[in-house]
């Protein structure tokens, strides 16, 4: 039977059992294998020893068994002239030669996709021409004779230090989870207006109250509980990190050497799979513009062989990836001059360094002398800024020139809870999400300023910052009083001091959605359920901050 | 619409016209206490609600209809319905009953001027025993751009 017998089903309830039972397999296959060859991929980052050898000999070696029980010949014979070349270097014929094995796996990730697709579609397998070509090509360096040095490749008796401990783990729908965390964010919600309304709140006994406190407490630590369900930790980007970085060096003809850290940082699963494009973008942006080649390197003086840092760190509830370079840095004159080419900036702008570094982030901006196949094109660095900022994160940069470049990603733990700040303002509440909220004061009369009458300025410990009221922004009255509080927000690299009526509370909020119909208000990023029970507006601080100059056209009544 | 069959309809108010909507539509009403004011979002969205946990817009029909007067009553209701873009509320004045109409007691809306009333969001007219019925094309409706309010019938 091939392939394209998984989804037929007209040959009788046997046939439909064993189709059944062959697409459940092939679905284990592919994820088993996928997992396998990013195994494969992590082992092949350091230097190889006899143990490594062993353990991506044995990858290959399942591979090729299950690929022949589910007839899939090129599949087969694809790891097994993989197999052979690295039994060559297991007998210590040749030295090992990552390249060859970094390909190997990247024939046999593409014949997997179209395995996929294939049985998505539910047609056999097509014969994929690439990977027949490189066969030919393993045969023939598996034929080439090495001279070598007659000692075979050493063998240890312990395990390598880097081996981790395997720990128990459960394959689990991932549509259970997330429905399980969904009920439980309903919980928590529940439980609060339960716990917040009036009647409950008028209960004084004592017994009542204290059980109230503790399933309070449970459905908050059940909440955490189900949402660590969905963590994933960021080892499988890193390892990603580690195949575009190799591809890139490739094509750039630089060398760079990839150090990892904090490999076992743990992510929402969601957030993890949307960094995958911002990666790629940061890497590539890295290799192309912020790492000289080798000869400019050594004329600064520098080592010939360039290090870029990937590091994944917890910092007060938030995740930060940092992917660091020791490149020439932000050219800021160059970027300043192509800026004003673009006629992005007035031509006799004064911009501080953080201003500069914001250029980048603009769609369409590059600095690049010309397109390469990897970057110039004007796209990247604005990929990063939007796709992080759709997951209520933050992307800074900082610069040293001639010493490198630092991009930081701030991101929550889960798309699904965020710390918020609960303001309100004339008579509404809305959240500001913690991670924009510098501090929040309530200014003495002598630190406010105005300038024609309208524009305000606020002399913050002798840093002025724009002055954007909430209440016009958001056409509704504005208080008069002068008690207001000051929110100092940042956001686009801009800092604002934005007025609101009061600081009610800060707390984990549960987003959902804006739906279709009430979308059309930019000003905010999502909605959430506040603990009374209502939906309050989350407001997107980048878009507060860059809309300040041009509020709402006119108040509702 | 099916012209053969019984059908049942919600019947509600909008300042002092009667609307009806195929039962089948409505997927349950909710006092309009708690909706969130929606900045920068087109008039007609009085603002969004918590549904159980999930965050649904909610429509003002009258305004959405250009019915002038509407949406001020001290009681109003919202009616959660079942659109083509998922759940959605519609703020009414007052819910009336549910009236069942027979094929033949539902005229086609041939007697009103398309030049007072947007024609493509009535489904017919039903004549029920104290009063008209006009017989809302639900998603049509919602779909429709916001009349200027005085251009009602």
């Amino acid at each position: 039977m091939h392939l394209s017998g998984l989804t037929v089903s007209t040959g009788g309830p046997a046939m439909v059992e064993r189709d059944e039972e062959l697409l459940e397999l092939t679905a284990d296959f592919l994820q088993e294998t996928a997992e396998g060859l990013a195994q494969v991929e992590e082992l092949l980052s350091g230097p190889a020893d006899a143990a490594k050898v062993d353990s991506i000999f044995r990858v290959f070696h399942t591979i090729k068994g299950v690929a022949g029980l589910l007839e899939l010949p090129q599949l087969v014979a694809l790891a097994h002239t993989t197999e052979t070349l690295l039994n060559q270097y297991r007998e210590g014929k040749k030295a090992v030669a990552p390249d060859w094995l970094f390909d190997a796996v990247a024939h046999h990730r593409s014949m997997l996709k179209g395995l996929e697709a294939a049985v998505a579609a539910g047609v056999a397998l097509a014969h994929h021409g690439p990977v027949d070509g490189f066969i030919a090509q393993l045969k023939e360096e598996i034929e080439r004779d090495e001279a070598l040095p007659a000692k075979p490749v050493e063998r240890e008796a312990a395990p390598t230090a880097g081996a981790r401990a395997l720990k128990e783990t459960l394959k689990v729908d991932a549509e259970r989870i997330d429905t399980l965390v969904e009920m439980m964010g309903e919980l928590i919600v529940t439980e609060a207006m339960v716990a917040n309304s009036p009647e409950v709140l008028a209960i004084g006994a004592p017994r009542v109250r204290k059980s109230l406190d503790q399933l309070g407490k449970m459905c908050r630590y059940l909440h955490e509980l189900a949402m660590r369900l969905r963590m994933v930790p960021v080892r499988g980007l890193f390892q990603k990190a580690v195949r575009i970085v190799h591809e890139l060096s490739k094509q750039t003809g630089k060398e760079v050497g990839l150090e990892r850290e904090g490999e076992d940082v743990e992510l929402d699963r969601g957030v993890v799979d949307r960094l995958e494009e911002p990666l790629v973008h940061m890497l590539r942006n890295a290799l192309d513009h912020g790492i000289e080649p080798k000869a400019e390197r050594e004329a600064a003086g520098k080592a010939g062989r360039a290090t870029l840092r990937l590091r994944a760190l917890h910092e007060s509830g938030q995740v930060v990836i940092e992917i660091t370079d020791d490149g020439r840095g932000l050219q800021r004159d160059a970027i300043v001059k192509r800026a004003r080419e673009r006629g992005l900036i007035s031509p006799d702008a004064e911009l501080s360094d953080a201003e500069v570094c914001n250029l980048i982030f603009l769609p369409g901006f590059s600095t690049a002398q010309k397109v390469s196949e990897l970057s110039g094109r004007g796209v990247g660095m604005d990929v990063v800024l939007r796709q992080v900022q759709a997951m209520h994160g933050r992307v800074t940069l900082s610069s040293a020139e001639g010493r490198g470049t630092t991009i930081r990603l701030t991101l929550p733990l889960t798309l699904a809870v965020i710390n918020g700040m609960l303001v309100s303002c004339a008579g509404e509440r809305y959240i500001i999400p913690s991670l924009a909220v510098v501090e929040a004061l309530r200014p003495e009369p002598q630190m406010w300023a105005t300038a024609g009458q309208r524009a305000e300025v606020l002399n913050l410990r002798g840093e002025l910052l724009e002055v954007v009221r909430l209440a016009p922004l958001l056409g509704a009255q504005r208080r008069e009083d002068g008690t207001a509080l000051t929110v100092v927000v940042e956001g686009g690299g801009k800092k604002v001091a934005l007025v609101v009526d009061d600081v009610l509370s800060e707390q984990q909020i549960v987003i959902k959605p804006l739906s279709e119909g009430a979308q059309a208000a930019d000003l905010f990023s999502g909605v959430a359920i506040l603990p009374d029970g209502r939906a309050g507006l989350i407001l997107d601080i980048d878009r507060v901050v860059g809309r300040s100059a041009a509020p709402l056209a006119e108040a509702r009544a | 619409m099916s012209a053969t069959a019984t059908q049942k309809y919600m019947t509600f108010r909008l300042a002092h016209e009667t609307y009806g909507l195929p039962i089948l539509k409505v997927r349950e009403l909710i006092g309009a206490l708690e909706v969130t004011r929606v900045p920068g979002a087109p008039a007609f969205v009085r603002g969004v609600v918590n549904l159980r946990g999930r965050v649904i817009p909610v429509t003002d029909l009258s305004l959405k209809l250009g019915i002038e007067g509407g949406g001020k009553s001290e009681q109003p209701v919202i009616i959660v319905v079942h659109s083509e873009k998922g759940p959605m509320g519609l703020w009414v004045d007052e819910v009336l009953e549910v009236v069942t109409f027979e094929a033949s007691q539902i005229e086609p809306p041939t007697c009103i001027s398309a030049a007072a009333f947007d024609l493509s969001v009535l489904s017919g007219i039903g004549k029920a025993e104290a009063r008209l019925v006009f017989l809302l094309e639900l998603d049509r409706a919602l779909a429709a751009a916001a009349l200027p309010q005085g251009s009602a019938p």
